[in-house]
């Protein structure tokens, strides 16, 4: 089953590394690099998924997040956290997440997660 | 009048001044268009070569040979790009497409010069090799970092024990546990921390460590028992919260309240009654055990002081009354 996912990661290599794992599974990619960008993609719609780090300068993941619930949108969203920023998971969760990764990942334990949350 | 210095002098003053201020320009000029070239260059690079390394990362296995053998037909500089890449890379993942990041450091020839910076003479250039040797572990990365977590600089050490929590080989628990000790120099959370990522692999040596003579090494032991649920570690944990240093009963206190023992309350509430620090951990630990062991525990509270009492969330003596 493919979907249409929103990346979101201010490294490179990482928000890279994640669209060419996911379009090799087949998803249909689109990637971001900033909270205000994610916010604004996030609110045009048309998301299976939303892969979003918490971690960014100026809006973090969990600003965008809450931004995108306060707004209506139930897209489901998968978090990318650093390992031992146990407060950004409850954070996260009470933000409205839906699943968390934490960082280093495996991308393909990523890409489960994805799949899993499509359905 | 005479003049205070001659005018040749002046003038030759004045060229030599002109001629300094000529070469620095020279030189900044100099220094900033090679660096705007080596951008370039990194760039140009980049745009090359990003492309296949994070195709090799995510690569099947028929497929990575071929990709490695494009890597290892690059040049030079080429192969210096990836190995940064992959370095930067290693940071943040995990599994199978670490493992193709490492092979992709084989393929363009990092591991060599890691090993060797291994045994540089700079301190700083010995820790970025330690930190290398972590991410890569290419092959003798263990018996390497276990040199560097021996090194003459603590700096160096440290960065070898943190790197050494990527191995969960007995001797790297070993060296990790030792790096607990009070006069080690590596910093306690470090060596925690390497302890907490090598897992399971470093129990068993974690509750031999609750023995330990070093209190640093017992108080590091103590704390990490309770948050690995080490098996077996709960009655070396109710000795210690008796332990002569008040950092080690506090460890083991903190431990106890995951790793809960019936038999720690006798001496919780010893520690409770004597208030304090102490006294308020002990009383956060007994409110933390099941609550069909604490009642007993929890009525000796009654005259214990009220910092201790609200440890415990009993209510005030005023409230009481």
């Amino acid at each position: 089953m493919s979907g249409r996912i929103l990346v979101v990661d201010d490294d490179r290599d990482i928000r890279d590394l994640v669209a060419i794992k996911l379009e090799s599974a087949g998803h249909d990619v689109v990637t971001r690099a900033d909270g205000a960008q994610a916010l604004e993609a996030g609110m045009e719609g048309g998301w299976d998924v939303i892969v979003l780090d918490v971690m960014m300068p100026g809006m973090s993941g969990i600003d965008v997040l809450r931004a995108l619930r306060d707004r209506g949108v139930e897209t489901p969203v998968i978090l990318l956290t650093a390992r031992g920023q146990e407060k950004d998971i409850e954070a996260g969760f009470a933000a409205g997440a839906d699943h968390y990764v934490t960082k280093p990942f495996s991308p393909r334990a990523l890409l489960a997660r994805v799949t899993a949350a499509l359905g | 009048m005479n003049p205070l210095v001659a005018p040749e002098l002046l003038w030759a003053l004045l060229i030599a001044a002109l001629l300094v201020t000529l070469g620095m320009l020279g030189t900044l000029v100099v220094q900033r268009s090679s660096r705007r070239a080596r951008e370039r260059r990194r760039r140009e690079l980049d745009g090359r070569l990003r492309r296949l390394v994070l195709e090799a990362t995510i690569a099947d296995d028929d497929e990575l040979p071929a990709l490695l053998d494009r890597m290892r037909a690059l040049d030079r500089g080429e192969h210096a790009h990836i190995g940064r890449t992959v370095f930067m890379m290693l940071q943040d993942v995990t599994g199978e497409a670490a493992d193709r990041l490492r092979a992709v450091a084989a393929a363009v020839g990092l591991a060599p010069l890691v090993l060797d910076a291994a045994r540089h003479r700079s301190a700083v250039r010995r820790a970025d090799a330690a930190e290398a040797l972590g991410r890569l572990a290419p092959e003798g990365a263990l018996e390497l970092l276990l040199e560097l977590a021996d090194d003459r600089e603590p700096e160096v050490r440290t960065v070898a024990v943190r790197a050494l929590g990527s191995f969960e080989d007995p001797i790297a628990v070993d060296a990790v546990t030792r790096a607990l000790a009070t006069e080690s120099g590596v910093p306690s959370t470090v060596a925690a921390t390497a302890l907490l990522q090598q897992g399971s692999a470093a129990s068993e040596r974690v509750r031999q460590a609750l023995r330990d003579p070093d209190a640093g090494i017992r108080r590091g032991a103590a704390r990490v028992a309770g948050l690995l649920q080490v098996p077996g570690a709960g009655e070396e944990l109710v000795r210690l919260v008796q332990d002569e240093h008040e950092s080690v009963r506090l460890a083991a206190m903190r431990s106890l309240e995951r790793l809960p023992v019936r038999d720690a309350l006798g001496p919780l509430v010893e520690q409770a009654l004597a208030g304090g620090t102490r006294g308020e951990a002990a009383a956060r630990t007994i409110a933390a055990m099941p609550s069909a062991w604490r009642g007993e525990a929890l009525r000796a509270l009654d005259r214990a002081e009220p910092g201790v009492r609200r440890a415990a969330g009993l209510p005030r003596r005023e409230a009481l009354a």
